[in-house]
This record gives C-alpha cells, sequence and structure tokens, in this order.
C-alpha cells in the first residue's frame, strides 16, 4: 500500500502537518487554479490522490479562487488555448467530434459555464456541448422559431445550480439554461429552455422599430440578469432581455455616440457590465480611439449615460508602432476577467474594462470572434496527467 | 467583537493574558494579540490568562510560541480594526512585507507553526503558511513535490502502485 509520506528525521515530538486532513486541504487549496495543479498532486501519493479527487475539496478549491480560469478561446472551428504549457491544452483535446460536412453548419454563439452553444438553422437545432467531458445535448428550436416566424440572432448557455455558495467553473454537470434571442418583422422575441424540465418557456415579444444588424460584430453580454446585445437601425441602441423577470428592452446608446449615418467598417462595439448591480457599460472603438460611457442611475430613478474615459490606444498599448498598422480589433469579452480581447496587427491583449489595465496574452491567436473558455480543471484528466508525468 | 477592549481599565492600559508554553516557558502578551486564536479568545472572554494563572498550551512548544506571537502582536491592530477596511495602503504594504519575511523559514519550523496555527485556530497565520508551502510546491512534477517535502523516495512497491496509477492516467512508458 502506498501510504502518505514520511517526514525525513527530525524531533521526535513533530508530526507531520500533512498528515493532518484539514491542513492538507488548506495548503493544497492554495495551489493556483491553472489545469495541472490538481492533476500533478493527485500523483504524489494514494492520499493525496483520494483528497483532490473528492467533491468536497473540489468545492473548496473552488471556493477558495472564486473564478476559473482562461483555458482558452473557441472559434466555429476550433479551441485555441491561452496557457502555456504545462497547462497549455491542445487544440484537438477539445474536439466537438462531428464531420464535415455536416459541421459546417453549426455555428458558435456563446461559451459560459463550462459549456458551448451551437446554433444549426438548417436542421433548426442547438447543441449544447460540454468539452471536459464530450457530453452533448441536441435541442430543437422553439416552436416559434422552427415555424420562421422568428429568427435566431444570439443565444447565451447560463448555469442554474442551485447549490449554496456555488462557484461557476465546474458546472458543465449542472442544470443549464438556454437563453435564445430573435428577431421578427414586429420586433424581438426571447425563449429561455431549463435542462430541469427539458422544455422551452413562453416566447417573450417586443414591438420595436429597431433592428440588430448582423453585419456588425458585437457578441451578446450577460449583464446580471440580463443578456445585452448591440441594435443599429435605425439608431444605435442595445437590447436587453432579463430572463428572471422575462422582460425585453430597448436602451438607447449614449447620445454623444457616433452618427451611424457616418459609420465606418473599422468602428467597433461592446457592451459589458459596469457594476454587480446591473449597470452598463458601452465601448466605442473607432480606429486607435476607445470612448467608454456608464450608465447610471440618477437621484430621480432614471438612467443616463456618462462619458467616462477616453483612450488612444496607440498610446496606450505596446505596439511595435501605430504607423500604416491596421487598428486593433475587439475579439471577445472574458467575463470573469470584466475583460475584452483586442489584438493589433502582432499582438493579442486583455484590457479590463473600467481600470483599462491591459496584459498581452502570449499565445498567438487567430483575428476573428473568439469565445473565451473559463473552467477548473478537473483531476483524473488523462491528457493532463500525461503532461504532467513527463518530468517525473 | 469587543474581546480586545473587555479587559481595558480606565487608564487605557492594555489587558495582558500569560501564555505557558509545553515546555513551561511563560510568554506575557496583550488580550487583543492573543485572541487572534479563537481557542484562546473563548478563554479569554471568559476572564482566563490573567494575573498569575496562566493558559497552559501543551501542544505548543517555546520556539513555535514565540514565532506565533510575533505573528499575532503585528496583526493585531488591523485584526481589532475588522480586518482593516481603513487601513492605509503603507499600513496594508507593510504587512505584506511582515508576512512574506515571516514565512521565509525553515520548513520544519513552517509545520510546527502551521500545527500551532491550526489547533489555536489562527485562521490567517493558517492560510499564510498554507500559501507559503503551496508556493513550495507549484509547478513541480510529483517526484519533485515528494522530494521537496521530504518524502522518502518510493520503495519499489510503491514505485509499482505509483506506475499502475499513472496508467490509471492513461500513461504508458515507451
Amino acid at each position: 500500500m502506498l501510504t502518505g509520506h514520511r517526514l525525513l528525521p527530525g524531533p521526535a515530538s513533530l508530526v507531520s502537518p500533512l498528515d493532518n486532513h484539514d491542513i492538507l486541504t488548506k495548503i493544497l487549496t492554495h495551489l493556483p487554479p491553472v489545469p495541472s495543479s490538481i492533476p500533478r498532486i493527485s500523483l504524489v501519493c494514494r492520499q493525496w490522490s483520494h483528497l483532490v479527487t473528492d467533491p468536497d475539496f473540489l468545492r473548496l478549491f473552488r471556493a477558495h479562487h472564486r473564478k476559473a480560469p482562461l483555458l482558452g478561446f473557441f472559434t466555429r472551428s476550433r479551441f485555441y488555448p491561452a496557457l502555456d504549457s504545462p497547462d497549455c491544452i491542445p487544440t484537438d483535446h477539445f474536439n466537438l467530434g462531428i464531420d464535415n460536412p455536416e459541421r459546417w453548419s453549426w455555428y458558435i454563439l456563446n461559451c459560459r459555464h463550462g459549456r458551448v452553444l451551437f446554433v444549426n438553422r438548417s436542421q433548426r437545432q442547438f447543441l449544447v456541448w460540454a468539452p471536459i467531458t464530450g457530453e452533448q445535448q441536441r435541442l430543437p428550436f422553439p416552436q416559434e422559431f422552427c415555424s420562421n416566424k422568428s429568427v435566431v440572432r444570439n443565444g447565451v448557455v447560463n448555469c442554474v445550480a442551485s447549490e449554496i455558495g456555488h462557484v461557476h467553473g465546474s458546472c458543465h454537470t449542472c442544470p443549464f439554461q438556454v437563453i435564445l434571442l430573435g428577431c421578427n418583422k414586429n420586433g424581438f422575441t426571447a425563449s429561455v429552455y431549463s435542462s430541469r424540465t427539458n422544455a422551452w418557456g413562453n416566447t417573450i415579444s417586443l414591438v420595436s422599430d429597431h433592428r440588430m444588424d448582423h453585419t456588425i460584430f458585437c457578441s451578446p453580454t450577460v449583464v446580471g440578469n440580463s443578456i445585452c446585445t448591440l441594435l443599429t437601425v435605425p439608431s444605435l441602441s442595445i437590447l436587453q432581455f432579463d430572463f428572471i423577470l422575462e422582460s425585453l428592452a430597448v436602451i438607447e446608446a449614449p447620445s454623444d455616440a457616433p452618427e451611424l449615418a457616418l459609420y465606418q467598417d473599422r468602428w467597433q462595439f461592446l457592451i459589458a457590465p459596469a457594476d454587480a448591480a446591473g449597470g452598463l457599460t458601452f465601448l466605442f472603438l473607432s480606429g486607435f480611439t476607445a470612448r467608454l460611457w456608464k450608465r447610471r442611475i440618477n437621484s430621480d430613478g432614471g438612467a443616463g449615460w456618462v462619458l467616462e474615459t477616453t483612450v488612444d490606444l496607440s498610446e496606450f498599448l505596446p505596439l511595435s508602432s501605430a504607423v500604416n498598422k491596421r487598428p486593433p480589433r475587439i475579439l471577445g469579452f472574458v467575463e470573469e476577467d470584466n475583460a475584452m480581447l483586442l489584438c493589433s496587427e502582432d499582438d493579442s491583449f486583455m484590457i479590463h474594462v473600467g481600470s483599462m489595465r491591459y496584459k498581452k496574452v502570449t499565445r498567438t491567436l487567430p483575428r476573428c470572434p473568439l469565445h473565451p473558455f473559463t473552467c477548473f480543471y478537473p483531476a483524473g484528466n488523462i491528457y493532463i496527467a500525461c503532461l504532467c508525468l513527463d518530468h517525473l | 467583537m469587543a474581546a480586545p477592549e473587555s479587559g481595558d481599565g480606565n487608564n487605557g492600559a492594555a489587558r495582558m493574558v500569560t501564555l505557558i508554553s509545553s515546555d513551561n516557558t511563560r510568554f506575557e502578551v496583550e488580550a487583543a494579540a492573543a485572541s487572534l486564536s479563537q481557542t484562546l479568545q473563548l478563554t479569554i472572554l471568559d476572564g482566563g490568562g490573567g494575573g498569575g494563572d496562566g493558559i497552559p498550551l501543551p501542544n505548543v512548544d517555546s520556539a513555535t510560541l514565540s514565532k506565533v506571537l510575533e505573528y499575532c502582536i503585528k496583526h493585531a491592530p488591523a485584526a481589532a480594526n475588522g480586518g482593516a477596511p481603513n487601513a492605509t495602503a503603507v499600513d496594508r504594504a507593510e504587512l505584506e512585507r511582515f508576512d512574506n519575511e515571516f514565512v521565509n523559514i525553515d520548513q520544519s519550523v513552517l509545520y510546527s507553526l502551521i500545527m500551532a496555527a491550526h489547533n489555536l485556530e489562527i485562521e490567517g497565520l493558517q492560510s499564510l503558511v498554507a500559501k507559503k508551502v503551496a508556493d513550495m510546491i507549484k509547478g513541480k512534477s510529483p517526484m519533485e513535490i515528494r522530494r521537496t517535502l521530504g518524502f522518502p523516495d518510493p520503495t519499489p512497491e510503491e514505485q509499482a502502485e505509483m506506475n499502475a496509477h499513472m496508467l490509471e492516467y492513461g500513461w504508458a512508458y515507451e
């Protein structure tokens, strides 16, 4: 039997704290939440292996770290790792397992809480995929969207674990919702699928003259209990769907935001949370100039946008040279870090929306929309364990 | 919690308590510092540890207790301030500097400290030492972790079981 461990000879009175379950738990929860941590320590000895695969330990580990690490990004076709070795998860490790030509009819909508959401408009289906377990679940469109009355535009997957103190990041076995936003000739529609009931809820509608313009990329963002997405016609505004209250609303964009009549294809937008109370941040990037507004509640209960900051990214970011360079591009938004992912011609950056503090992404990323995958990597994963054993 | 103030006299002198280590050394400290220990706080609230009585700590030797109290004395003002929400950046930086230096010690002392912090229920000290030990093993291979922590090399029997364990993880020798 492989025992825990024996201390080197020392004072006779010294009992190893590593033999104490509570102390060992405390030490191991302080290891960084990167993918290699738990598989590595699970191979130190049997006692450690038992400890770190215990769901109670994993719960403490997540609760201690609060925030799952960013493992990489999904695009429509593949996974791009964000971390360096030994925490770099190879592209092939997360494989949807659907071959062409069918693969090409699946479009990625969202990646959140350990699951990736795809849509196949020709088959009128969604696919919810948990890359960690490989589990896949296909969902038919709700009736309203099957009959072509409404068109699917955005979707978000949302963990609805009811466990007290649940920390997102290992949610791939938890119940989930798919929150769907679409439009029809009268305005907008929304519906929520629950894995608990395995059914879509009511269709919620809002009559509106606004339209979504899919030529402008702005990924939908979860802000509090709402999904927010950009509307561009006839004026710049935000569609907000509160999936708890099941209500749709249109919010005007900041009045000093640019006139869409002057629209240029180098304009980019980002909607982000401003605070934990559901406030909004609106970011407009034109060339190298970023302007950032926050929506604040006034004393009369109304809400108004305030221009917070204007930043020249060519001066702000360590770009090799802004001269004759293409302006940076917003590729995605990392909800856990409240950070936008931005790429210049040579580099990628994560920029915290609000403080505008940035850090460089060391891995090479494609210049296309990226869906961040944040997750606590569980123990017992074959590939990562192999990586860790290389230097045994 | 009003514990640290409960024994203060009108003249403002801090209430003192006596702690007695396993090797019978007596340490006189402010009740506020000793009260960082959840275990001691109850005794002190009950009026224990004052005068000539002292609180015996049969599981903690004098070298360890002296180190534990060094931590408690340094952290007591911030703890009395409810985790020091009003602490200045300078104060916080000073505590951080102290903490970093404090755990820059031999592994055997770290082990004694975390045992004492566990027995005395001093949450901050437990976390500080736990983080230090975690830092010592992070990024290391399983074998390096064993060596760092002073585990003996696996016996052939243990190695065989480890190999079997590796196979569970799908690893194969080539």
